[in-house]
């Protein structure tokens, strides 16, 4: 593959050659290289678990410009794994942090940071001015978007994900491979997939996938190397063991494929099924934190039914909750009365409503969701309940 | 044929397990005989008699589709993994 970058003519000052005298000596980087590296605009679409290792090691590399879209600010559970924040940015935005923390690494690297959230009303102008993106995202509708973006302006979208103790890495770029929409062109329904923050994950794993996202990054600025393009890299932390899997195009792909639908940026909430999701929560059969409060005050008879795994029980709990994770929530539900009022709920309100929604279907009349889970009841009613 | 199955992390709690060995002559066979065993996996991987459309199927390295989807046949040995959507970086 050819360098994605020229390499400028201007030669690199002696402080520089200093700095990256272990590349230069490098035949694959080498004076070349190093200005290829130096040439090279990169975005990074977050500052979490995988934008950490992705900006302090693309930043020590010698990458001329980065980009950095986030409007999250660190919270107390993110420096677990999210290197480049620390224990005194908490409750800062995490640009803050990022911006700080890569002139300390580099200061020859120009940082450009967009407090903002990625979406298709701003991600083709936040895209557009560089070279490559590298997607740390932690939701499907940003992934989405990022994919067709980058499809769209034929960028390079270096992907990686990570769950509990597995990640996944691959390449994706049209123009020579497949697409993210070509490995899964729909997303799951929400709440069938857990995230991070549900799911647990190893503080490592990021760093682990966060640096194969970065090596991958550099290996096309240089020119060098098999990207890991048509392949999905998938990692074992707990086997330590790293696999990889054919990607394909596919030709029927609705953005990069033979007959594109899609040649611009769509709703991706939409998309993703967010607002009926939201829709439906709306409609009534919830509870708020406030109201449930209330309720359980005034003595009503309330099953609570927790829908969250064990781990998390021992987190905390509301009190007298009956405790059945979602996945048991098929076969046990005949524990339930169909005649009982149900309060259910989960860390963040999504479990709890496809728990909610199978109750339903199985004859429960009188089943309510917590709102915002016990996130929003640690939030407004029992502070001693730690948030996670 | 005596398969081995990957489990993705997501699928681990319900198997206890990280790879679980079924026998089948194809991939179908197979996938039946591990929602079989695991029921709770049924809704998870099936949407009625159809894989779910972000459940991604691999024989060896290579996706079920480009071979002959939920027929090919399998040999003694063989890995299947299955491959759910994983979104989030957290
Ligand atoms: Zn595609």
């Amino acid at each position: 593959m050819n360098p994605l970058i020229d390499s400028l003519p201007q030669d690199l000052s002696k402080e520089e050659i200093e700095r990256y005298s272990r590349h230069l000596i490098l035949p694959e980087v080498g004076l070349e290289g190093q200005r290829r590296l130096r040439n090279a605009s990169i975005l990074l679409i977050g500052a979490g678990g995988l934008g950490s290792p992705l900006a302090m090691y693309l930043s020590a590399a010698g990458i001329g410009k980065l980009g950095i879209v986030d409007s999250d600010v660190v919270d107390a559970s993110n420096l677990q794994r999210q290197v480049i924040h620390h224990s005194e940015d908490v409750g800062k935005p995490k640009i803050h942090s990022a911006r700080r923390n890569i002139k300390g690494i580099n200061p020859h690297v120009e940082v450009e940071t967009y407090d903002t959230y990625l979406s298709s009303a701003n991600a083709l102008e936040l895209i557009r001015p560089y070279d490559l993106v590298i997607d740390g995202t932690d939701n499907f509708p940003t992934r989405y978007c990022v994919n067709d973006a980058c499809v769209l302006l034929g960028k390079p979208n270096i992907y990686g994900s990570i769950f509990r103790f597995e990640g996944q890495a691959s390449v994706f770029w049209a123009e020579h491979g497949p697409c993210y929409r070509c490995l899964y062109p729909e997303p799951p329904a929400p709440g069938l997939v857990p995230s991070c923050a549900e799911g647990g994950v190893l503080g490592i794993l990021p760093g682990i996938i966060g640096c194969i996202q970065a090596t991958e990054a550099i290996k096309l600025v240089l020119g060098q190397g098999d990207a890991l393009l048509g392949r999905l890299l998938l990692f074992d932390a707990l086997r330590m063991e790293f696999r990889e899997l054919k990607l394909r195009k596919d030709p029927k792909c609705p953005v990069c494929g033979e007959n594109p639908t899609l040649t611009e940026l769509i709703d991706y909430e939409q998309f993703c099924g967010i607002p009926q999701a939201k829709a439906a929560e709306a409609q009534g059969d919830h509870i708020t934190a406030e109201q449930l409060r209330d309720e359980l005050a005034a003595g009503i008879q309330l099953t609570l039914l927790d829908v969250r795994e064990p781990y998390e029980w021992e987190i905390g709990q509301l009190p007298d909750s009956l405790e059945m994770p979602l996945g048991d929530v098929p076969g046990r539900f005949d524990e339930l009365n169909p005649e009982d009022a149900i309060v259910v709920y989960c860390r963040s309100g999504m479990r709890s409503r496809n728990a909610q929604l199978f109750l339903q279907d199985q004859g429960f009349k009188r089943v309510r969701n917590l709102s915002g889970g016990i996130l929003d009841w640690a939030a407004k009613i029992d502070a001693s309940i730690p948030r996670y | 044929m005596s398969v081995i199955i990957q489990v993705p992390a997501k699928l681990q709690p319900i198997t206890g397990q990280t790879e679980v060995e079924v026998e089948g002559a194809s991939i179908a066979e197979a996938l039946r005989t591990f929602v079989a065993r695991y029921p709770d996996l049924e809704d998870r991987l099936f949407s009625g008699l159809n894989l779910r459309p972000y459940v991604r199927v691999y024989l060896n390295q290579e996706e079920i589709t480009y071979l002959q989807g939920e027929s090919t046949p399998l040999r003694d040995g063989d890995c299947i993994t299955v491959v759910p959507t994983v979104g989030t970086s957290g």
